[in-house]
């Protein structure tokens, strides 16, 4: 009851807390004069409307003059015109005010920011927060990225979109602000429209590489504003640990019916090939490796050794085939969209439909997407209005190859196949038969083949929509809810041929093809229902209350089967398989959260603002014990957060410094959490135990009734300003997060039979910087010149853990968890050449730690490992921090020039200091398999004396040369032109069309970079753990475009 | 589908509006929506409830017993003489075979599974009273159910006590309530458990077998039916059978004979030759070539004795036949694996094809067998690998010559082991899976894990009674039988008078009956229950031993050596050892056979056998 308590008092001082001094207006009125002007041209600005408050209003004459009373020397008055930036000038005292206003495509101080209902000026905002227009600020090119987040990627400081891979559709993971979790996911809250916009990765893929990314179905046109709260968000309570992002989808604004039509087309561009070995340089390798693995005798006997032409199988084995070129082509993606907006004073729509058909570079590989969505803003009565959003997307997707580690993954094989090798069969003559050839003597898929006839498709569909009643029972008092509901199903499909493929051992058998489906389903229902209440008491004092609550239902079911070894590859039916193999699993998930929440606006003359919000948050994953109120059996837990900020321009002694437009202070601190914790992990149940024929029941867990949500503090503080007449605006920010009680197995006795349980426990900082800066260097009539930069740096420091250091292990790497080490650190090995001879390594005098206990000495070829523990033998001891995966600092520069009608846009994302592991690299180079190689193998050590970086090859790699160590670890700094645009914007005045662009974009045309792998940019999931490994997948490509945008 | 969805949406929406709208604080569907039942895992509130759910737990119970089976085989064959590592075989099994160092993460030492299964037991166990409290069960099922829960924790105690122990607290902890929840598992709450040690806890769980309410098997149709075409009624355990053992572990021999000699007089009517052959270990009735009717004699062919073409070796047939007359006859308990639900772990452990092969017969146990004498003076046994002629001529009566190439069909089966491109396999738990099974599929890794029978009875019942004074009784089973060892020895009766012949006349549970008199006899026309019992060493024709000196303790010595060649690889032998050398108060008894094993695979078996000597070696550590 304490928090309700404190709940009741907090409301009762803000409400009561203010003073009662109101009537005094008329008689501290003074009058103001002034004169608003163009910022750019310099020129007065005609009817330009002049407001103080509700208290006086008026327009600009000609000359762009004014004359305004004002309620008090310290009030605040808003200048507004049409295509330019609203403002608000406090009047400081002054009789006279010049204004300069700003054209409304510029990044400006004075913009909206959207929360989930409601807008406010950034000026006036308390939090740190970043906004983006998408349609004014990025080019539209940016609609074929086919992501939501494209639409706001590189413009907000702190937030970082980590592309997953380059497989169309798949879209980013989203971090703001670094990690606040180790376990659990890392992505900030969603809100489209006033809701949830759940985009988790439920279940398990079958697709390897594959992720649900449901933000590809939002249409980057469709979005008219992005706003970013970075720090403590506490209305959202255990939702909000990560941020949230707030989307508004386009709502019309004006009676009069618009239409636009943007259509472009891009040619997609195949990645650059990697260096591997030729036909005769992998020959020479392949007979080295497979005499030490079958001896001089067999080896010499077979088919891929034989020189002589006359033979059957000479032609099979001496091709030079670019496998390359057999999986990835150019290839051409089509986007087609249209907008109509308009109605009448009874209702306004906003209708968008899109079609798009995006073609990967690998061969047969594509993502096409049709988007709907209708949005309406109704008025029953002057008092009853309703908001609806409905949104409908389909997206299917095939995935041709994802470069992921598989034997069936065609971009993964063409790395490693034998290039003397073709993909259709030939006779004794040389002659190419139209007949794919099976897989080889190495064990190894015809790619051609998969392309050819693998199936792996992923067709998903959501329905999101919404209805947001509103009810203004009176001026100051709203009432209104929202109901709405998200259903989405991902259906995958996927055959894996028999013909060219080569079979797979499984625990019950040989496998020849594979047929296998899941279907996915989730299901939201939402409701939010609150009261607004806003007032001004006088001109002083403002007062902005809403309270409410917010109900999430959730349902989530998934089914698969998987069915193995059907007749032909022309079945293709679950159920036609050998039944012995069949395989089908799933489940089905449900969790509901409320939350009642308050948030309170309190401002004095506009420059000393201040926030509280709350939230009193209960989840139906919380165990009973936890710390809370207990309301419906269970706890909710309360999350408060207060922020202030100081308007230090609007104060009357900053008067005379002109060069300052805007200056503002602000601090904020509040509690956030995340209940990611699994839907039943917090309560005590019973699972199922097979017993032959029958499921019995035995306890499923230890249950840990305590076990909550992670909690998130979140300290920041911040400044806005803008300067030179708001040329130039600058936002920046250091923060300090805070999460404790993370979420962590932690081992038990086995006693308990169990090997332990899931509890809070451990805890963990993120602190960094991060800045925004907008500047018009040039801002003629004529010519305009934009230049911005986002630039942001942290650290997540592991600052408390149970038994204070672990590692864990993914695709061969160590991460390092450790108490005041930061997260995600690479722990390995490190190394210092390669022993050129059998002197040096005797010298050395260092023995391996072999799997089977024994020690043995490192010979000639072998590569050195630092002696960290120096024991004289290379073990676990020897374990170092050799990587660290977090970038130092990353950022992007973007710049937009505009002569007349001609605009030139580019942006330059950059990341700095992150090391890497090359997985791909190490698959392609660790030499201890007959897997075709890159050419730095080439000069792996051969004989006595020879200096080189490569060790020998071996097969088996018994000495573990290539075991994870500071040679597969890379600097990943790059700086990417991710997009060029050169548009032209034409207007015609014609009844038909009304206006048009023209634009041609390249995506992702130069990287600077020294890394090694394909792509620089790239992020396994969206945990903490898993940054920084480079499993070489499909790589985004370079995109050149052209399109046009209609208005009609 | 459609159907489901609009259902939820019509619920939830019902939900909605109940709850929020415009404030409802305190509402029931609010309080279900925050408490979701869940579909994927069951809330203690859907267990529990009646009969079903009660055998559902029971079905968890077992189906945690079935988790234990290759770590059962793995710490009481590895850890003794009969079962030794392959060059597959990881540092983790290297550990338990060679008594060494246990390193941190060795699952094979690591006693959890056990405890699950303990925990699992102690949540029916302590729920089950619960629900007869609540008249959710009835006494009579309750009886049947709590009773069973116990005993398979007795059984799993009595395992965990054999191989592990707190060095500090000299023991294994003995919970009766479950650990279920953060506050059961802290540290506080668990010093607080006692402690037991081995011989203590014998005590312990023997008091526990006797305070059972229902100590028969289950016979209740919904549990012991066939699943799968299993008869699961052979799955439950035997609770007079592991009554009898804790005698045995207890030394209070003349009990323990008592509980095994009810067992062996166990039969049902559905069969004519069932009291005859069930658990009495019978001879060959028909002396024909069938497997079927051989009741898993091995020998040779009629008037073949001495030709070494004719052996027929019908009693590995206990571990391919399944549901055969024979079979139950021998088996008492037995666990199923099939393909579709869980396959057998054994085919892992022991299979060169389809398995890893990481365990073989150890030398020890190869020559334990071979240099067994059979009645024909052939040396060798056939519960080892007997010999595999490489294809052979066979003439049949009219003089036509067959050249016979697939030997399995002609002699039989190899044994407890095979031998694979030279490399012995422990076939035992894997008949089923090779080519010795008609129906073997190499995708269909089904399997068995045999436990008790016939053999294993009779050979705890020997030990018993030879302990219990009664030496030729226990010779008697052991060796060639009740009927060869009672001849009967009144001069005065006549030569067809068989009153006190072929019968030891003793109180129960020495009583054995054998006599088979035809009509012309006195009395005429008898078929007493035993006279089919051939002796344990008989049926695979072998020698019967001869008593030298002290009949105690050569026949125990007998009773240990024989269940090493009849028991070999089914979990039996650490135990024997370990108990054989409590009772004599002599540790090398262990120590040296261990140390034998080692040392013939070219180990240093000495200084195990020094470590072995002191009995606090014997057990691995608990935490």
């Amino acid at each position: 009851m304490k928090y309700l308590q404190i709940l009741i008092t907090t409301l009762l001082l803000v409400a009561l807390g203010i003073p009662a001094k109101a009537q005094q207006d008329l008689e501290t009125a003074t009058s103001v004069t002034g004169v608003v002007y163009n910022a750019s041209t310099k020129k007065p600005i005609e009817a330009a409307s002049v407001n103080c408050s509700d208290f006086s209003s008026g327009f600009t004459s000609a000359d762009g003059s004014f004359s305004i009373t004002v309620r008090t020397s310290s009030d605040v008055l808003t200048i507004s015109a049409e295509g330019f930036h609203t403002q608000n000038v406090a009047v400081k005292g002054q009789t006279e005010i010049k204004v300069y206003l700003q054209y409304d495509n510029m990044y400006s101080l004075h913009e909206k920011t959207y929360n989930a209902f409601d807008h406010k000026e950034k000026m006036f905002t308390t939090q740190s927060i970043a906004t983006v227009n998408p349609s004014k600020h990025t080019s539209a090119s940016k609609m074929n990225i086919g992501s939501a987040e494209a639409g706001f990627d590189g413009r907000i400081a702190g937030l970082d979109a980590r592309s997953r891979n380059g497989i169309k559709g798949m879209g980013s993971n989203l971090f703001l602000r670094g990690y606040s979790s180790l376990y659990l996911n890392n992505q900030p809250l969603i809100i489209v429209d006033g809701m949830i916009f759940d985009y988790n990765n439920y279940g398990n893929s079958l697709i390897g590489g594959y992720y649900a990314n449901a933000l590809a179905g939002i249409n980057v046109l469709d979005i008219e504003n992005v706003t970013v709260v970075r720090d403590a968000a506490s209305i959202y309570g255990a939702k909000a640990s990560n941020g949230v992002i707030f989307i508004r989808t386009s709502h019309s604004t004006k009676q009069a019916t618009s239409i636009e039509l943007t259509v472009n087309g891009n040619l997609e561009i195949a990645p650059e090939p990697l260096p591997m070995l030729g036909s005769e340089d992998y020959r020479t390798y392949l007979n080295e490796l497979m005499v030490q693995k079958y001896g001089l005798d067999v080896v010499s006997k077979m088919d891929f050794l034989n020189t002589d032409n006359t033979t059957d199988q000479y032609y099979t084995y001496h091709n030079n085939n670019n496998w390359h070129q057999k999986v990835y082509e150019n290839n051409y993606s089509t986007n087609y969209n249209i907008k109509i907006k308009g109605g009448d004073d009874i209702a306004l729509y906003a209708l968008s439909v899109g079609f798009m058909q995006q073609n990967g570079t690998v061969k047969e590989s594509g993502n096409s997407r049709f988007n709907f969505r209708f949005n309406s803003d109704i008025n029953f009565s002057t008092k009853v209005t309703l908001n609806s959003n409905i949104s409908f997307n389909y997206m299917k997707k095939d995935i041709g190859g994802a470069g992921a580690n598989i034997y069936y993954d065609p971009v993964y094989i063409s790395r490693i196949k034998a290039p003397f090798l073709l993909e259709y069969e030939q006779d004794e003559n040389g002659t190419v038969s139209p007949v794919l050839s099976n897989y080889d003597f190495l064990n190894l898929s015809n790619p051609v083949a998969l392309i050819n006839n693998m199936t792996q498709e992923d067709i998903s569909y959501r329905l999101f929509g919404s209805f947001n009643f509103n009810w203004k029972i009176s001026d100051k008092i709203t009432a209104s809810s929202l109901i709405g509901l998200s259903f989405d199903k991902d259906r995958q499909r996927i055959f894996v041929p028999q013909l060219g493929v080569v079979p797979d051992s499984v625990e019950y058998g040989e496998i020849t093809n594979q047929l296998k489906t899941r279907v996915i389903r989730h299901f939201a229902v939402n409701n939010d229902t609150r009261i607004k209440y806003s007032n001004n008491f006088g001109s002083n004092h403002r007062l902005d209350v809403l309270a409410g609550a917010r109900l999430n239902i959730n349902d989530l079911e998934e089914d698969w089967a998987a069915d193995y070894n059907s007749a032909n590859d022309q079945i293709q039916s679950l159920g036609s398989g050998n039944y012995l193999l069949r395989q089908k699993g799933g489940f089905i998930g449900q969790w509901s959260s409320l939350s009642y929440y308050l948030s309170a606006d309190y401002a004095f003359q506009q420059k000393y603002l201040l926030t509280l919000n709350m939230s009193l948050d209960g989840s139906s994953r919380y165990g009973d014990k936890v710390k809370g109120l207990k309301l419906f059996d269970t706890p909710f837990i309360f999350y408060p957060s207060l922020a202030a900020a100081w308007l230090v321009s609007s104060e009357n002694f900053m008067t005379n410094i002109n060069a300052i437009d805007v200056l503002k202070l602000r601090a904020s601190y509040g509690l956030t959490g995340n209940d990611d914790i699994g839907n039943y992990t917090a309560h005590k149940y019973y699972s199922s135990e097979t017993f032959l024929g029958y499921q019995g029941t035995v306890l499923g867990a230890i249950w840990n009734p305590e076990l909550g949500p992670e909690k998130t503090t979140k300290f920041n503080i911040g400044l806005d300003m803008a300067i030179l007449k708001e040329r130039i605006t600058i936002s920046a920010d250091v923060y300090s997060n805070n999460t404790t009680n993370l979420f962590d197995f932690l081992p038990t006795t086995s006693y308990s039979g169990f090997e332990g349980y899931y509890g809070n426990y451990g805890s963990l900082t993120t602190k960094g910087f991060d800045i925004s800066m907008n500047n018009r260097i040039v801002n003629s009539t004529s010519f305009k010149w934009d230049l911005g930069l986002v630039y942001s740096k942290f650290t997540t420091t592991i600052t408390e853990l149970y038994n204070n250091s672990r590692y864990t292990s993914f695709f061969g790497a160590n991460i390092l968890t450790e108490v005041d080490s930061p997260i995600g650190q690479f722990y390995g090995y490190k190394t210092a050449g390669v022993y050129a001879s059998s002197e040096q390594a005797e010298q050395a005098g260092l023995l391996n730690h072999m799997n089977n206990e024994q020690l043995l000495p490192f010979a000639a070829g072998d590569v050195i490992f630092v002696d960290h523990n120096p024991d004289g033998i290379i073990d676990e001891k020897d374990m170092q921090v050799i990587g660290n995966p977090t970038p130092d600092f990353m950022g992007e520069v973007y710049t937009r020039m505009t002569l007349k009608n001609i605009t030139l846009d580019a942006s330059l994302a950059f990341s700095y200091g992150a090391e890497v592991f090359n997985y791909m690299r190490y698959s392609l180079e660790n030499m201890n398999t007959t897997n075709n190689q890159t050419q730095a193998v080439i000069n792996r050590w051969r004989y006595q004396g020879q200096e080189t970086e490569i060790p020998r090859a071996v097969y088996g790699d018994p000495m573990g040369n290539s075991r994870f160590s500071d040679r597969w670890i890379e600097d990943g700094s790059y700086a990417r032109l991710k997009n060029i645009t050169l548009s032209y914007y034409i207007p015609f005045n014609t009844n038909f069309i009304k206006h048009a662009e023209l634009y041609a974009t390249g995506v992702n045309l130069f990287t600077f970079t020294r890394y090694k792998g394909l792509d620089p940019e790239f992020s396994i999931d969206g945990t903490a753990l898993m940054q920084g490994i480079d499993l070489g997948m499909v790589p985004q490509n370079k995109m050149v475009l052209l399109g046009i945008k209609l208005g009609l | 589908m459609k159907k489901y969805i609009q259902m939820k949406i019509y619920r939830n929406t019902i939900r909605i509006f109940a709850c929020i709208v415009l404030g409802a604080l305190i509402s029931t569907s609010c309080t279900n929506l925050m408490n979701p039942e869940a579909d994927d895992a069951l809330t203690p509130n859907k267990v529990y409830r009646n009969l079903d759910d009660a055998h559902t737990t029971l079905r968890g119970v077992y189906g945690k017993l079935m988790d234990c089976a290759p770590q059962y085989l793995v710490l009481n064959e590895l850890r003794a003489d009969l079962m030794d590592v392959t060059a597959n075989a990881d540092q983790d099994l290297r550990e338990l075979s060679w008594h060494a160092q246990i390193s941190e993460g060795n699952q094979w030492a690591n006693p959890i599974k056990f405890f699950s299964l303990i925990n699992s037991c102690n949540d029916a166990a302590v729920n089950f009273i619960k629900m007869n409290d609540e008249n959710k069960l009835n006494r009579e099922d309750f009886n049947l159910l709590y009773s069973e829960v116990i005993a398979v924790r007795t059984w799993a105690y009595l395992q965990v006590s054999l191989h592990f122990s707190n060095t500090e607290k000299g023991g294994v902890p003995y919970f009766t309530t479950p650990l279920d929840n953060i506050e059961t598992i802290k540290l506080s709450a668990i010093e607080n458990t006692p402690y037991l040690s081995l011989e203590v806890m014998v005590d312990t769980l023997l008091n526990t077998m006797l305070n059972l309410p229902y100590t028969g098997r289950i016979t209740d149709e919904s549990l012991a039916t066939t699943i799968s075409t299993f008869n699961s009624s052979y799955m439950y355990i035997d609770k007079t059978y592991l009554t009898g053992e804790l005698y045995l572990w207890k030394g209070d021999y003349y009990m323990a004979a008592s509980q095994f000699k009810n067992i062996m007089e166990r039969s049902t009517t559905e069969d004519i030759n069932n009291p005859y052959d069930r658990y009495k270990i019978p001879f060959d009735a028909s002396a024909t070539l069938s497997a079927s009717s051989s009741r898993y004699n091995s020998g040779y062919s009629r008037y073949y004795e001495n030709d070494r073409f004719s052996i027929r070796n019908n009693w590995p047939f206990m571990f391919i036949d399944i549901e055969t007359g024979n079979y139950f006859n021998e088996w008492l308990w037995v666990m199923y694996y099939d393909q579709l639900n869980e396959p057998s772990p054994f085919i892992d452990l022991f299979a060169k094809q389809g398995g890893q092969y990481l365990l073989q017969p150890s030398k020890t146990a190869i020559e334990n067998w071979n240099s067994q004498v059979q009645r024909n003076s052939f040396k060798g046994d056939f519960r080892g690998y007997f010999y595999k002629p490489d294809g052979y001529t066979w003439r049949d009566s009219d003089g036509n010559e067959y050249t016979v190439l697939d030997y399995v069909n002609a002699f039989g089966l190899p044994g407890s082991y095979d031998i694979d491109n030279g490399d012995p396999v422990i076939m035992k738990h894997i008949y089923d899976y090779s080519n010795y099974n008609q129906n073997y599929d190499i995708l269909d890794k089904s399997g068995r894990w045999f436990l008790w029978r016939a053999a294993s009875l009779h050979l705890r019942y020997c030990e018993a009674a030879n302990r219990d004074g009664q030496h030729r009784v226990a010779y008697a089973l052991l060796n060639n039988g009740i009927r060869a060892n009672y001849p009967g020895s009144d001069p005065d009766a006549a030569a067809n008078d068989y009153t006190h012949r072929h019968q030891t006349e003793l109180p129960f549970p020495y009583d054995f009956d054998a006599r088979s008199t035809s009509s012309g006899d006195i009395p005429p026309g008898l078929r007493q229950p035993w006279f089919r019992n051939t002796g344990l060493r008989n049926r695979v024709s072998l020698t019967s031993h001869t008593i030298e000196n002290d009949s105690l303790a050569e026949i125990e010595q007998h009773i240990l050596d024989e269940s090493a060649l009849e028991l070999a690889f089914e979990g039996q032998r650490w135990g024997d050892l370990v108990r054989m050398s409590i009772r004599n108060g002599n540790n090398s008894i262990l120590a040296d056979k261990v140390a034998e094993k080692l040392n013939k695979a070219g180990m240093d078996g000495n200084t195990v056998r020094n470590k072995l000597n002191d009995k606090n070696n014997w057990f691995l550590p608990l935490e």
